[in-house]
């Protein structure tokens, strides 16, 4: 429209910029929906965590509206037992940070390790079977995760059929205790969060040239190099995407630390789950551990962010 | 490298190769038994319609498709069974294949780099590739910075920066414009001349196959139809498929009357006129035959009332720029084209509907196999 206008000269620009105003109007409006769904979903429930962080615990529940830097105090220093010691570095709540990290990551190594050649496998399929493969990838995502994961548990009890099976055949003479370890929460959050790594693979694998894996071969590469060098760098968005899928979730989970992992094993989603529960919970301790959950996440994707601009910089 | 001057062995000989895509029901043979060799330094095209198996077999050289019988040789040595990575075979990919993370110069060295040459060699071949190509000042832009003939360029310096035996190019000109693919045409005939590597380039465009090989293999149906260099198969055409593939063709039907060592004599059935052709196959008295003329040799003339003259009516013109197209319906019903240059002498023009006589030369008529 404003091209055909154009060469009349000053009045057509009056034209275009009255019109290109009512573009923005309607713009607005038709974001509508979006900004709502965000603040209602993400900016309140978040300002409403960090206003909670900052209140006094009410022991009959709830909260006091007092403000207070009580919650971040009980995280970060140890007072003694009745409050009135010189501070000390409190390290419970660090090492539980400490060790959720340590599990969240390697839950994400080891789904990356299995879900990069499950995705691979799926997407270099026939595109007919394609949807069978990653309908089998999703068929146990149709029952509950707690279903799951009490069904893990019966599984690598001691008592339980892979103990059974291995005592029977004498390959073991003492059951091998897995439950209650950081291998049941590490099999836990792989089997929960398993499909997160393998769906944003796959998309990004689908998506993948593969002339150019077949120019690395004219090339002199071999299968190893022709992967490292090739695949895995230009399906990094999607490897990328399904590391975070994983770590985030696996950080913040508590229903394979709770069922699985045992009381040595606590990790922060638990904490958390824990003062909420109940009548004793204490909502605005709970509120801070997530704030701070929530701030050391923020900081991991922003210096991710910024590494990725700066590497997308360097080739202009 | 070939030790043996006096009896150099082909860059590329295809020993009787069949590929066939097994199919539980339909099995479909992409390549039926074909056999030929491709000399040292030579530019070679496979050129056929899509289908015809030129793909097929090009990606057979390079290794990425498995050979069903046969065998496929690289300067005398059977290379039917080695991986892509240990041929000594480069290619440059119908859509490039440049790597989108790589800059020009990293794309350029890949090759040079898993071969394990040393760093300075690698710089100084890379470096003299672009240099080659004229793409110097672009090493350390990234593929998508480049335009589509910059792309075409840098895939080819990448093929030719290990020093292969053989090039291969499966359609590189298909995805640029006219006037680029033109100029590429050119710049890729140098660049086989200034290496002296053997060229083995793929294409449905016949233009492009005339104007560029050394020989041409003319395939269509998973065989090959002839092979010659490009006045050859223009000019001689074996069979109704090249004839009417390569450029335009009349096809007219005559009866044998008489045949010699060197040529045939045969009464053309659209008026009964006597012509005597060039052919060394030797044809029985009275079979039919079709015989062909390329648009270009016909003479178009006022009507003659001569018992042997081809009369007809203009049916269509088109005007084509250099030339223009005639098509003119002869009295018995059968169909012509002609061409005439637009040169500035070329008197008064025809228009539709106009009463025309068609001149034949005898030299100019091909007999065709079925």
């Amino acid at each position: 429209m404003a091209g055909i206008i154009k060469p009349t000269g000053k009045p057509a620009k009056l034209a275009d910029g009255t019109q290109t105003s009512i573009v923005d109007g309607r713009q607005h409006l038709l974001l509508l929906p979006a900004w709502l769904i965000i603040g209602v979903l993400l900016v309140i429930p978040v300002l409403l965590m960090l206003t909670y962080s900052f209140l006094v615990q009410d022991f009959r529940g709830g909260v006091i509206w007092e403000f207070s830097l009580e919650a971040y105090d009980q995280f970060f220093f140890d007072r003694g037992l009745f409050g009135d010691e010189p501070p000390s570095i409190e390290w419970t709540y660090i090492g539980i940070f400490w060790r959720s990290f340590v599990q969240a990551l390697l839950a994400m190594i080891f789904c990356f390790l299995i879900g990069f050649p499950t995705a691979y496998f799926i997407a270099t399929r026939p595109q007919k079977s394609r949807a069978f493969w990653l309908f089998l990838v999703t068929i146990p995502y149709w029952v509950n995760l707690l279903i799951r994961t009490v069904s893990m548990k019966f599984l690598i009890r001691d008592n339980g059929p892979i103990n059974t099976w291995l005592l029977s055949g004498g390959i073991i003479d003492e059951p091998i205790g897995m439950i209650n370890t950081g291998f049941a929460i590490q099999l836990g959050l792989f089997y929960s969060y398993l499909p997160f790594m393998v769906l944003p693979i796959y998309a990004s694998i689908e998506r993948y040239n593969f002339a150019l894996s077949e120019a690395a071969a004219d090339l002199y590469s071999s299968r190893w190099m022709t992967l490292f060098k090739i695949v895995i760098p230009s399906v990094r968005p999607g490897i990328i995407a399904g590391c975070i899928l994983v770590f985030i979730p696996s950080l913040g989970a508590f229903l394979a630390p709770d069922l699985l992992g045992g009381a040595k094993n606590f990790m922060i989603g638990s904490l958390v789950e824990e003062q909420f529960k109940g009548q004793a919970g204490d909502w605005p301790f709970g509120a801070a551990v997530s704030m701070i959950l929530l701030s050391i996440i923020m900081v991991i994707l922003l210096f991710y962010a910024r590494a990725q601009n700066r590497q997308n910089d360097g080739g202009h | 490298m070939n030790t043996n001057k006096s009896f150099p062995s082909p860059a590329i000989d295809i020993v009787s190769v069949t590929k066939i895509y097994p199919h539980r029901t339909h099995p479909v043979t992409a390549l039926n038994d074909i056999s030929f060799a491709i000399k040292d330094n030579e530019f070679f095209t496979l050129l056929g319609p899509s289908g015809c198996g030129k793909t097929t077999l090009l990606r057979m050289i390079g290794g990425f498709e498995g050979i069903t019988k046969g065998q496929i040789q690289l300067y005398g040595e059977d290379i039917s069974t080695l991986q892509p990575n240990q041929r000594p075979i480069n290619t440059v990919f119908q859509q490039y294949a440049l790597f989108p993370h790589f800059t020009v110069f990293e794309n350029v060295a890949f090759g040079l780099k898993r071969l394990g040459r040393d760093q300075a060699f690698i710089k100084t071949q890379t470096e003299s590739m672009l240099e080659l190509i004229r793409m110097a000042e672009f090493a350390d832009r990234k593929p998508n910075q480049l335009s589509g003939g910059q792309q075409q360029r840098v895939a080819l310096a990448r093929a030719l920066a290990p020093q292969p035996k053989v090039l291969l190019l499966d359609e590189p000109l298909s995805a640029l414009d006219l006037k680029l693919r033109q100029a590429m045409r050119e710049e890729l005939k140098d660049i086989q001349k200034k290496t002296g590597i053997t060229f083995i380039f793929v294409t449905h465009d016949q233009e492009e196959a005339l104007t560029m090989s050394d020989r041409i293999a003319v395939m269509s149906n998973g065989e090959v139809q002839q092979i010659g260099t490009a006045t050859d198969i223009y000019d001689h055409p074996v069979n109704h498929f090249v004839a009417n593939f390569i450029g335009e063709a009349n096809i007219l039907k005559a009866k044998v009357s008489k045949s010699d060592k060197n040529s045939i004599t045969a009464i053309l059935a659209a008026n009964g006129g006597k012509v005597t052709i060039t052919s060394d196959v030797s044809m029985k008295k009275g079979q039919n035959i079709s015989v062909m003329i390329r648009p270009e040799r016909i003479q178009i003339g006022k009507i003659s009332r001569a018992k042997s003259a081809l009369n007809g009516v203009i049916q269509g013109i088109s005007y084509l720029g250099t030339d223009t197209q005639l098509q003119v319906i002869l009295d018995d019903g059968e169909s012509i084209i002609a061409r005439q240059q637009n040169s500035i002498d070329a008197g008064t023009p025809l228009n539709k509907g106009d009463k025309v006589s068609v001149t034949i030369p005898q030299h100019a008529l091909r007999v065709l196999a079925d």
